[in-house]
């Protein structure tokens, strides 16, 4: 409750345009910014250059925000559509990685609670951008096929397929994973 | 789903909901190069020492506009007292005058014969009808008095000399004054039988003249009174507004405003005594070197914080990186200090002095990030912590005053361009801020005790 009084004192100083309490937002989202723009971009360059483009949206259009709703969920929003801009710009939608061997049916759980950011970021590297990019939206991001189809302008059924094989992708490298970490 | 599928993304959730790989000083940098400060919105100081002029001239010119008014009034009232007898002499005239009607109310009509005297009077013929209006007052006796009295001005008629003639006609019409020519206002000239002879008017023109003769030599008086009692004034007032920059260490100044009141008591014809009050608001704003007692203060909210934490070994506060420290005073300020004009002209002077404040409030802000970094997902949260107090304290003494008056005049009262600087010598408020300011105060100088 102290939290969401402190988080909302902080959006109504920065809709006066306080330049002080800009930072403060920043340093505080600068985390959650750049863990769902590394996801997408899957480079930290990359991934800080959304974020930034993210924060100054928020700095611009915060005035039109509305603070009885949660400031995350709004925020995640731009954060996903700014990634997805860069992506679009740079068209870096890479040939999927040819995944020939069988899917391993089981993964020990312990080895995907050792996972790290750097873990799953070399993974994901590993996916094909529309794969990874379609696994983010609906897994992580809660996005539907529909919606996705609609971002991303593809069809809704495209949606699924990239994320069936993006899942089965990561499971075989998790696979490989594991074996290499056992 | 598989649960290792449930699981994996479980993990890329937890893992990148808060993946801060502590550069964001940097990210912060790299943002600021992308979006610059906007600009100020405040008014320019130039802008906002104009409104203060324009306020102050305002002000200063209302304040004439009263001062010359109650002027007027008691040199009207003046006027009427010293009319009164004029209108009385007339009783001293001749009674036993036959030849005057009966009739009441004079008519006044020009006489083409009068012309001198009308061409010399003229000037202040308008005068006398607007400030004296002599005429009604004589016509108003006439009016209440029977013959007794109109005998009286047909008396002074007849001892006019030759030049003017005043013709009365008898018979002619008596109602209201009937001034056709106000050149001859002050010439009272009366309904009287035609067998009265035209009357040599000289003792009217004299009079006349005698009474526009006294008539200016009383607003001469006035005049060099008022003058004699500007110049010899010992005490004036300014009223004044300021704006003004307050600073500290290496932090970002902040514009401030004030006004207030001030007298200047003269000591000698080049030095002057000024004391006063006014009210000002300070702000003040730490990024870096925050003052002792500030961050003592800050120190004791954060530990208060961290307190209340469930385990403090778990909880590492990060509030000093990020540090900010803002203060609003509200104060009293009380200056002192002698003017001294190097110059006959007395169109500059150097002022020097102290500054003693007294506070009507004080607010102080500080700003810090709390930060928990064992607990997953931990993340910087800013903290805010307000103290306020009013009516507490006075610090004597606790700053010096450097000034340079620029005197510009407005007539008889003086708009002064005061730029100054305020070394601090002592410290301000509950956490002995030690703020020195530099600004332009816009000073409208008006003459006191008119009374």
């Amino acid at each position: 409750m102290r939290e969401k009084q402190g988080l909302d004192e902080l959006i109504s100083y920065c809709k006066q345009g306080n330049l002080r309490y800009q930072e403060l937002l920043y340093k505080q989202f600068y985390g959650y910014a750049l863990g769902i723009c590394i996801r997408y971009l899957n480079n930290r360059d990359d991934a800080l250059e959304a974020a930034n483009d993210s924060f100054i949206k928020v700095f611009k259009s915060i005035g039109s925000f509305n603070e009885e709703n949660d400031f995350k969920p709004w925020f995640r929003k731009i954060l996903v559509n700014t990634s997805l801009d860069h992506k679009r710009k740079s068209m870096r939608f890479s040939e999927a990685l040819e995944l020939t061997d069988t899917i391993p049916q089981n993964i020990h759980t312990s080895v995907i609670d050792k996972l790290s950011a750097q873990d799953i970021l070399a993974l994901m590297k590993h996916l094909n951008e529309l794969q990874r990019t379609v696994f983010n939206l609906y897994e992580i991001d809660g996005y539907s096929h529909k919606e996705i189809g609609s971002m991303l302008n593809i069809p809704e059924s495209s949606s699924r397929t990239y994320l069936t094989r993006a899942k089965q992708a990561l499971q075989q490298l998790l696979a490989t994973h594991s074996i290499y970490t056992r | 789903m598989k649960a290792s599928d449930e699981e994996l993304i479980e993990q890329i959730k937890v893992v990148f909901d808060d993946y801060d790989d502590g550069l964001s000083e940097q990210g912060w940098a790299d943002l600021r190069k992308k979006f610059p400060e906007k600009e100020n919105k405040k008014l320019p100081i130039w802008w906002l020492s104009g409104i203060a002029a324009s306020l102050l001239l305002v002000m200063g010119l209302y304040f004439g506009e009263v001062f010359n008014t109650k002027k007027t009034i008691l040199q009207n009232a003046n006027n009427k007292k010293t009319e009164t007898p004029s209108t009385t002499n007339s009783d001293h005239i001749n009674p036993q005058n036959d030849s005057i009607s009966g009739r009441n109310i004079a008519t006044v009509e020009n006489q083409p014969t009068v012309q001198k005297p009308t061409q010399q009077t003229t000037p202040f013929t308008e005068h006398v009808i607007t400030e004296n209006p002599l005429v009604a007052s004589k016509v108003t006796v006439g009016e209440q008095q029977p013959e007794k009295n109109m005998v009286s001005h047909v008396e002074t008629i007849k001892s006019n000399p030759p030049t003017t003639a005043a013709v009365v006609d008898n018979g002619n019409m008596v109602s209201n004054t009937k001034v056709e020519n106000n050149q001859v206002a002050g010439t009272v000239q009366t309904e009287v039988p035609k067998n009265t002879v035209e009357k040599e008017t000289q003792p009217t023109k004299l009079s006349t003249e005698e009474f526009f003769n006294k008539e200016s030599q009383k607003i001469a008086n006035n005049k060099n009174k008022n003058t004699e009692k500007n110049s010899s004034s010992k005490t004036t007032l300014d009223v004044y507004t300021g704006t003004f920059f307050n600073y500290h260490d290496n932090n970002e100044a902040k514009l401030s405003a004030g006004v207030g009141l001030n007298a200047n008591v003269k000591i000698t014809k080049s030095l002057v005594f000024s004391f006063g009050a006014g009210i000002s608001q300070n702000k003040v704003s730490y990024e870096n070197k925050v003052p002792m007692d500030v961050a003592m203060s800050m120190f004791a909210a954060r530990d208060n914080a961290m307190s209340l934490a469930p385990s403090s070994a778990a909880y590492s506060a990060t509030a000093t990186n990020d540090v900010s420290f803002n203060g609003q005073l509200l104060t009293i300020d009380l200056p002192m200090a002698v003017k001294f004009y190097p110059t006959k002209k007395q169109d500059f002077y150097i002022s020097t002095g102290i500054n003693s404040t007294s506070y009507l409030s004080q607010k102080y802000t500080y700003n810090y990030n709390w930060s928990n970094f064992q607990v997953k997902n931990g993340e910087a949260q800013p903290r805010q912590e307000t103290e306020k107090s009013s009516l507490r304290g006075f610090d004597f003494a606790n700053s010096a005053i450097i000034a340079i008056g620029i005197n510009q005049n407005l007539g008889k009262n003086t708009l002064i361009f005061e730029p100054y600087y305020k070394p601090a010598l002592g410290t301000m408020g509950d956490k002995n801020l030690r703020i020195s300011s530099a600004g332009l105060n816009l000073k409208f100088n008006f003459n006191g005790g008119k009374k």
